[in-house]
């Protein structure tokens, strides 16, 4: 009898073997774990949704649960993550969706739902949460930021430890174990906490930001950030979903459509107010 | 409308016409996964005019099913 159940941390086991078939990209175990496993408190042990055939599993929609306090109200979200179904079985897969979209009191988000069923979630009331990057390319050496910064930007993790407090200290240890990189700048008493990946491109290494805690800050010392991912990351390009980056465009960037549109469900919330900080774009270091 | 129906199926699965009956569905042909049935909806709604709900969405996972839900729109 194929059926639904709701999957728990325990249920890590039995779904790692369906991520070796789809392994594209490949992802170590230890990473798909953190789908099931957080490393931040969750009151739910939902972790997505399994297809069962009998006992065993042949399907998997992953579900990344986490609050936010946004603009004073404490928010829920479901990041979702992993539609996979072993090809036997595809005729079944819906199944699991029509669970997925039964999650009526979160706010939904999907950063990597293929073309070809971009639709479908369109059809159950998702919209687009970003639909382009911001992208920086290299600063020409006469735009190198002079020598002396007021400011100070870090990205040694026991400085940051020691720097952060409150959710931004929660932030930064939730995400410590991950690829995530984290960076933080300090100007006139100011602090911007940056949470950023690096990213193999098509032709070259870029740093993908996904959490900014002041924009204006961050937009202020762009010219030193930018300087500074290109040195320690030895990334040329820096991207940044244009949600997160309102206002005009700094010098040497441009804007990018995506090929894979990000999108999401929302009764409360607007993009811009969501950022990608907990997501599998952070968590598997897409 | 059946003819037409089946056809639209057909089409959508890519496979003849004459392996399909009253008794197809998504659990019994393979072929019929999630992007396919999102095909087929989508198809539907062109070919008959009509617009169907996501509850709709989900339950049409039959002949015998999308044949009650066209019925409901007044396209039988």
């Amino acid at each position: 009898m194929i059926h639904v159940e709701i999957a728990t941390p325990e249920s890590f086991e039995s779904v790692l073997p369906l991520f070796d078939v789809f392994r594209n990209p490949p992802i170590p175990p230890e990473q798909w774990r953190r789908l099931f496993h957080y490393s931040w408190s969750c009151e739910e042990d939902m972790r997505g949704f399994v297809l069962k055939d009998g006992d065993r599993v042949v399907g998997f929609f992953g579900t990344i649960l986490y609050e936010r306090t946004i603009d004073g109200r404490v928010e829920k979200f479901a990041n979702l993550t992993s539609w996979v179904t072993l090809p036997e079985y595809r005729n079944h897969s819906l199944q699991l969706f029509k669970a997925v979209m039964g999650i009526e009191d979160r706010t939904l988000t999907c950063h990597t739902a293929i073309p070809s069923i971009d639709p479908l979630y369109r059809r159950f009331g998702f919209e687009n949460l970003e639909t382009k990057w911001i992208v920086l390319l290299p600063l020409p050496s006469i735009w190198k930021p002079g020598g002396w910064f007021a400011g100070r930007i870090t990205m040694n993790p026991e400085v940051i430890a020691t720097e952060l407090r409150g959710v931004q200290r929660e932030f930064f240890v939730h995400l410590r174990a991950t690829e995530c990189e984290q960076m933080l700048i300090t100007h006139r008493g100011a602090k911007c906490h940056v949470v950023f990946t690096v990213t193999k491109g098509r032709r070259a290494h870029f740093s993908r930001i996904h959490h900014i805690s002041n924009r204006e800050l961050f937009r202020e010392c762009l010219g030193h950030i930018r300087w500074r991912m290109g040195l320690k990351n030895r990334t040329a390009l820096l991207a940044i979903d244009a949600r997160l980056f309102a206002g005009p465009l700094p010098v040497y960037s441009r804007e990018t459509r995506l090929a894979q549109v990000a999108l999401f469900r929302s009764k409360t919330l607007r993009p811009e107010q969501i950022d990608n900080l907990y997501s599998e774009v952070t968590l598997l270091g897409l | 409308m059946n003819d037409k129906l089946l056809q639209i199926l057909a089409d959508t699965l890519g496979v003849d016409v004459g392996t399909l009956n009253e008794e197809t569905s998504m659990e019994n042909t393979a072929a019929w996964d999630s992007v396919a049935h999102l095909n087929l909806v989508l198809s539907l709604e062109q070919s008959f005019g009509q617009r169907f709900s996501p509850d709709e969405f989900m339950q049409m996972q039959s002949v015998a099913a999308i044949r009650r839900a066209l019925a409901a729109h007044g396209a039988s």
